[in-house]
C-alpha cells in the first residue's frame, strides 16, 4: 500500500510513508505556482436535455416491460443530463430517463462537493406479465371477488355454463413507484453522516392461486404495497480505521390483509367462498457497527457486526368463512411473530511479503425465530375441519471460517488456494446440522503481455446428521431434501483473455459444474451446469469500437421420486439451455455534422426439455419449452447547430415464447383448474423516435 | 480429486487451513527474496512537474486530448473542493510527480511515461488503486482488501473513468455494461426471458451486490442473501405463523437471480422443483407425465400454476388454516 500525501489529509501520510518503506512521494510542489491558468474550468450549467417523440407498432406487453412502450402509438420521451457547478463547489445535478414513460426515472441532487449533498429520486418500475387474461369473477385484481349473478356453479370447469359469457379481461402485472430522499454530511471532519430514506409502492396484481379441495382458479390477487426504508449512518473516517454505526429500519405496509373470493365450483360442505391471508404487515430493524483497520501493507481488519429483529403481529383471520363449519377457536388473535438476526462478519488480509498475501475470514450468520408456537386446529381449504397442527418458527445459525493464501510465485504466475468449512445448524427439521467443507485452488498467469489465463478448481462435500425419524408421518422415508442432502461438488472455470492485435482482444471461459447428491432415492439426485463464453472487442480509434459475444449454457438435473411410499418409482429429468448471441458498435465522431452512432443486436434462446421415466419405462417428453427474444437498437445524432442536435431512435423487438405450462390452457381447458387463460407472448413491435438535444456549455 | 477427497473426509477443511498456513511458512525464504528485489515499477518516483496542470494543457489541451477535459466538468475538476485532485496537485495527484515526463527531452529520446494511469505507466495497479483509495475513503470501501476484485488485480480504473462529466458506473442504466464485460456469464443470464430488469436499465448490478467488497458471498449490499431480497420483496419477510422452511434460509435454492428459462425465476419448472423435497402419500409424489397435458387427461397438479394453483402461499401464510400453505 502507498502512503501518498493527499490533499486535505493531516501530516499523518508521512509518518505512514515511514512505515510502508515504499518511496516517498516527492515534497510537495509549491502550489501558489500552480495556477491552472490553461485549465477550461467549468462554471454554469453543462450537459443536455433531449426532447421528442416517437411511435410503437404494436401492443406488445412482453416487448414494452420495464421500458414502459407496452402500447400502440405515439409517446413522449424525455431525458434530461444536467450539472450546475458553482464556483464554491456549490452544484446541482439532474439526471432523468424516459421522464414521458411509465419508465421514468428522476434523480435530482444539490450540495457543496466536499461538505454535504442533498438528494431526491424518483424511478417507476413498470412489468406486466400478461394482457390476455380472462376471469370471470367480479372485483377481479381486488380484495373481494365475487361470480356473476348468472354464474352455473358445476364440479368441474366444463360444467360451468355461464362461464364463456362472464369472461372479462384483466391485465397482469404491478407498477412500483420508488421516491428516495437522502443527505449526507462529510467534509474535512473525520465525522460522517447520512440518511436515506426510501419509499416503494407497489400497486397492481399477480396471480395466485386458490383452492378448494382438489378444484383451483386463479386469481388475479391484489397489489398494493408500501415499503418504508430507512438507512442512517454516523462513522468516523481515518486514514488508517473507520467505524460507523447505522440503523436500518424496512416497513412493509400491506393494505390487503385477506383476498376473498366465491368458489366458481360446487362446494363440498357448503364452502361456497374462501379467504386467503395477504402477506402481513411487518418490520425489520438492523442496527449495525462496520469498520476497519489498515497497518499500511501488512494487515487489515475489517469487520461488521449486527442484530437485528423482524417482527409482525398482524390479526388473525377467521380460520374459516364457511358458515356451515363451526369455526374453530384460535389460541391466541394475531401471531406475535419475532425473529432476531445476529451476524458477525471479520476479515483478516495480511501481505506478509510482497508476494505472499493471506485472508481468513469468519461468518456468522443466525436467525432465531422466538416466534409463538401453539396448536391451531386446520379447517382445510374451508371445506373441512381436521386435527391440530403447531406451527413451526424456524431457526438457524451458519458459522463458517475460510482461509486463503495467494501467492505470486512468479512475476507471470498467481497461485491460490483456500479452504473453507461451513456448519449450519437448523431446529424443527430432519437435518439438524450439515458441515460443508470446500477447497477452491486458483491459478492466474500472464504467459506473455497478450495473454491472461485463469484457472479455478472447487471441490465441495457436504455432510449432515439426518434422523429419517423426523421426516414425518407420511413422508417417504427415503427422500433427501436437496438443501441439506449430502452431496459432493466440484467445479472447474478456465478462462483466457488474449490480445490477437494491439486493439483487438478475444475472451474465451469455460465453466462446469457437478453436483452429486449422495445415496439419494427420492429427491434431486444429480446436476450439472455446463457454461461456455467467447467474447470479442476492438477499439478502433478512440472513437469507435465494437463488441461481440456468443455463450452457451446447459443446466441439467436429475429428480428421483416414488408414486407412492411402497414403490412405483420414478425419474424426473430437466435440461434447459441457452445461447446468447450479441454484437455492437459504438461512433463517437462521424463525417460531417454527424456526430455519432450506435447500434447492438442481441438474441437469446433457450429451450427447455421435462422427460419422465416412470417403473422403467420412458415417457412421452413433454413439448419443449421454449423462449427466444430478438433486440435490436440503434441509434444516431446529427448536429443541427453548435447546441443543438436531433437524434433519431430504432428499436426492434421479436419475442415468442412456447409454454406448455400455459399454452392451450383455456379457462376450462383444465376440469378442475379454473385458469386465467394466460398465453405466452408472441409478437414483434418497432419503436421509433426522434429527439431534440440541446446542450449547455 | 480421489486424494482431496479422502483428505476431506479425514481432516476437513479446517484440516486444510492448517497446512495453508504451513505452506506459507514454507514459501516465505523464497518470497523474502523475491522481495527484495523489489517491484521496480512502483520505486519509480520523479519530481513535481514546475508548473502543474498549467504544463500538462500544454500538449494535453490540443483536440486530439479534448475528451480528458471532461474531467472539467465532473466532480475531480473542482478547485474549490480541496479533496479534488484540481484542488491540489492537480493532474499530478493522480498521475503521479510529472516532472520527468514534463521535462526536457533529448533528441531521439522517448519521453518517459507519467508514473501512473496512462500508457505505459511503470506504477502497480495496486498502487495506482492506493492513489484513489487516499482520497475515497468511503465506508463501503472497508472491506476491499481481500475482497474478490481486489483479489483479481481489479483496478479502479478497470470500471471507473475520471476523464468524464459523469462515471457511467454510477448511472443504473449504464453500470451494467461496465460489470458484464468481465462477467460474461452473468450478461448471457440476464438476457434470458425471465430475469431482473438488469438490461433495462431499471435495475444495476449494485442493486443487489456491494463491487468495492463485501464480507459476504457474492459481495452482497445486505449482510445475506435474504435480506438482500428483502430490500425489494419486504413482503416475503414475515415472518409468518406458517413458514416454508427454505425460504427463510436462502431464497436462491428455489430462485436463479441473475436469471432463468422459468417464470419467476424459479431454478426449474414445478412440480419437479417442488418434488425435490416433497415426497409423501397422496398426489405430491405422483410423478407427472405428458397423460396430464391438454388433449388427454389435462391436470391441475402440473398445468396453469401446478403445485402452486392449490399451494399458492408457497413464501409463508399467516392464516390460521394455513399450514398447507393453502390459505
Amino acid at each position: 500500500m502507498l502512503a501518498m500525501p493527499a490533499i486535505g489529509q493531516d501530516d499523518e501520510a508521512e509518518t505512514e510513508t515511514e512505515v510502508t518503506g515504499e518511496i516517498p512521494w516527492p515534497e510537495q510542489p509549491d502550489l501558489s505556482r500552480w495556477q491552472c491558468r490553461n485549465c477550461p474550468l467549468v462554471e454554469g450549467w453543462t450537459g443536455s436535455v433531449l426532447f421528442g417523440g416517437g411511435y410503437i407498432s404494436d401492443d406488445f406487453f412482453e416487448f414494452g416491460n420495464y421500458r414502459g412502450l407496452e402500447d400502440q402509438g405515439g409517446f413522449v420521451e424525455l431525458d434530461a443530463d444536467l450539472i450546475y457547478r458553482g464556483s464554491d463547489a456549490n452544484y446541482v445535478d439532474i439526471y432523468g430517463e424516459r421522464l414521458g414513460l411509465d419508465s421514468r426515472t428522476l434523480f435530482v441532487e444539490g450540495g457543496k462537493q466536499g461538505s454535504y449533498r442533498l438528494y431526491l429520486g424518483w424511478d417507476e418500475i413498470n412489468h406486466l406479465r400478461a394482457t390476455d387474461a380472462l376471469t370471470p369473477f367480479v372485483g377481479a385484481g381486488s380484495s373481494t371477488q365475487t361470480l356473476p349473478d348468472d354464474w352455473v356453479l358445476a364440479g368441474t370447469t366444463d360444467g360451468m355454463t355461464a362461464l364463456n359469457r362472464n369472461l372479462r379481461s384483466v391485465n397482469i402485472g404491478s407498477d412500483r413507484d420508488i421516491l428516495t430522499l437522502g443527505i449526507e454530511f462529510g467534509g474535512k471532519s473525520p465525522w460522517r453522516y447520512r440518511a436515506n430514506l426510501e419509499r416503494t409502492n407497489r400497486d397492481g396484481n399477480s396471480i395466485r392461486g386458490a383452492s378448494f379441495i382438489f378444484r383451483a382458479a386463479e386469481l388475479a390477487a391484489p397489489t398494493d404495497y408500501e415499503t418504508t426504508k430507512l438507512d442512517a449512518g454516523i462513522a468516523y473516517v481515518k486514514e488508517r480505521w473507520q467505524l460507523e454505526a447505522s440503523y436500518n429500519l424496512s416497513h412493509f405496509d400491506n393494505d390487503n390483509d385477506a383476498l376473498f373470493w366465491e368458489n366458481p365450483f360446487t362446494g363440498i360442505s357448503g364452502a361456497q367462498a374462501g379467504q386467503l391471508a395477504e402477506p402481513p404487515d411487518n418490520q425489520f430493524h438492523q442496527v449495525m457497527l462496520s469498520g476497519s483497520w489498515t497497518q499500511p501493507r501488512y494487515l487489515t481488519l475489517a469487520g461488521q457486526v449486527a442484530i437485528g429483529r423482524m417482527d409482525q403481529n398482524e390479526s388473525f383471520l377467521q380460520p374459516t368463512v364457511n358458515p356451515n363449519l363451526a369455526n374453530p377457536g384460535l389460541p391466541r388473535t394475531s401471531f406475535d411473530g419475532e425473529v432476531d438476526t445476529r451476524i458477525f462478519n471479520f476479515r483478516a488480509t495480511s501481505n506478509l511479503t510482497r508476494d505472499l498475501r493471506a485472508r481468513i475470514q469468519f461468518r456468522y450468520d443466525e436467525r432465531d425465530n422466538g416466534s409463538s408456537r401453539d396448536p391451531f386446529t386446520q379447517v382445510i381449504t374451508d371445506t373441512f375441519v381436521t386435527g391440530e397442527v403447531v406451527n413451526e418458527p424456524y431457526s438457524y445459525d451458519r458459522l463458517s471460517a475460510e482461509a486463503t493464501l495467494d501467492y505470486r510465485l512468479f512475476s507471470f504466475l498467481d497461485l491460490s488456494a483456500s479452504a473453507e468449512s461451513e456448519e449450519m445448524d437448523r431446529t424443527l427439521q430432519e437435518v439438524e446440522q450439515t458441515t460443508t467443507d470446500s477447497y477452491t485452488f486458483q491459478a492466474r498467469s500472464n504467459p506473455f503481455d497478450r495473454l491472461s489465463l485463469r484457472a479455478e478448481y472447487r471441490y465441495e462435500d457436504r455432510d449432515n446428521d439426518l434422523d429419517p425419524a423426523l421426516l414425518g408421518p407420511g413422508v417417504n422415508p427415503d427422500l433427501r431434501r436437496f438443501h441439506f442432502a449430502e452431496k459432493e461438488r466440484d467445479a472447474y472455470r478456465i478462462a483466457a483473455d488474449y490480445a490477437l492485435l494491439e486493439n483487438v482482444f478475444a475472451g474465451l471461459f469455460v465453466e462446469i459444474a457437478d453436483e452429486d447428491y449422495k445415496d439419494v432415492d427420492i429427491g434431486l439426485s444429480d446436476a450439472r451446469s455446463e457454461s461456455y463464453g467467447l467474447d470479442l472487442s476492438a477499439n478502433f480509434s478512440q472513437y469507435v469500437s465494437a463488441h461481440a459475444f456468443v455463450s452457451f449454457e446447459r443446466l441439467e438435473a436429475d429428480i428421483f421420486g416414488a408414486d407412492n411410499i411402497d414403490g412405483a418409482r420414478w425419474q424426473g429429468s430437466q435440461d434447459d439451455e441457452f445461447r446468447t448471441v450479441g454484437f455492437g458498435f459504438r461512433f463517437d465522431q462521424l463525417p460531417g455534422k454527424w456526430v455519432n452512432a450506435s447500434l447492438d443486436l442481441s438474441y437469446a434462446s433457450a429451450d427447455g426439455d421435462i422427460e419422465i421415466v416412470k417403473r422403467g419405462v420412458d415417457m412421452p417428453e413433454f413439448p419443449r419449452l421454449k423462449t427466444q427474444r430478438f433486440t435490436l437498437e440503434a441509434s444516431l445524432e446529427r448536429q443541427l447547430r453548435e447546441n443543438l442536435g436531433i437524434r433519431f431512435n430504432y428499436l426492434v423487438g421479436k419475442l415468442t415464447e412456447d409454454d406448455f405450462f400455459r399454452d392451450n390452457v383455456q379457462p376450462d381447458t383444465v376440469p378442475t383448474l379454473l385458469s386465467l387463460g394466460e398465453l405466452t407472448p408472441d409478437g414483434t413491435a418497432h419503436v421509433i423516435s426522434a429527439m431534440l438535444r440541446y446542450r449547455f456549455q | 480429486m480421489q486424494t482431496l477427497r479422502a483428505f476431506s473426509d479425514k481432516a476437513g477443511a479446517t484440516g486444510l487451513m492448517l497446512a495453508l498456513f504451513a505452506t506459507l511458512f514454507a514459501f516465505q525464504p523464497i518470497a523474502n527474496a523475491q522481495e527484495e528485489e523489489g517491484a521496480k515499477g512502483d520505486d519509480y518516483m520523479p519530481e513535481y512537474s514546475r508548473r502543474g496542470a498549467d504544463e500538462c494543457m500544454r500538449c494535453h489541451g490540443d483536440d486530439e486530448s479534448a475528451h480528458l477535459n471532461a474531467i472539467f466538468e465532473g466532480p475531480h475538476g473542482v478547485m474549490a473542493d480541496e479533496r479534488t485532485p484540481f484542488g491540489g496537485n492537480q493532474c499530478e495527484a493522480c498521475h503521479g510527480p510529472g516532472g520527468d515526463h514534463a521535462g526536457r527531452v533529448g533528441f531521439g529520446e522517448e519521453r518517459p511515461p507519467m508514473p501512473a494511469f496512462g500508457p505505459n505507466a511503470p506504477w502497480s495497479e495496486e498502487r495506482e488503486n492506493q492513489i484513489c483509495q487516499d482520497c475515497h475513503t468511503e465506508q463501503k470501501h472497508g472491506f476491499w482488501e481481500g475482497g474478490t476484485h481486489q483479489r483479481q488485480d481489479v483496478g479502479c480504473a478497470d470500471c471507473h473513468e475520471s476523464h468524464v462529466r459523469r462515471d457511467p458506473m454510477t448511472v443504473a442504466s449504464t453500470q451494467s455494461d461496465g460489470c458484464l464485460a468481465c462477467h460474461t456469464q452473468q450478461r448471457a443470464q440476464v438476457h434470458r426471458a425471465f430475469a431482473h430488469p438488469v438490461r433495462h436499465g431499471e435495475m444495476s448490478c449494485a442493486s443487489c451486490h456491494e463491487p468495492h467488497g463485501a464480507p459476504n458471498e457474492a459481495m452482497l449490499s445486505s449482510p445475506t442473501v435474504n435480506q438482500n431480497c428483502y430490500q425489494c420483496h419486504a413482503e416475503k419477510r414475515g415472518p409468518f405463523l406458517w413458514e416454508h422452511a427454505p425460504v427463510p434460509e436462502d431464497c436462491t435454492l428455489c430462485h436463479r437471480p441473475h436469471g432463468s428459462n422459468n417464470p419467476a425465476m424459479l431454478t426449474r419448472r414445478s412440480p419437479l422443483l417442488c418434488q425435490q423435497c416433497h415426497s409423501r402419500v397422496g398426489h405430491a409424489g405422483i410423478g407427472r407425465s405428458t397423460d396430464d397435458l391438454p388433449g388427454r387427461n389435462p391436470s391441475a397438479f402440473l398445468l396453469g400454476q401446478s403445485c402452486t394453483n392449490c399451494h399458492s402461499q408457497v413464501h409463508g401464510s399467516n392464516h390460521p388454516s394455513g399450514s398447507l400453505l393453502s390459505r
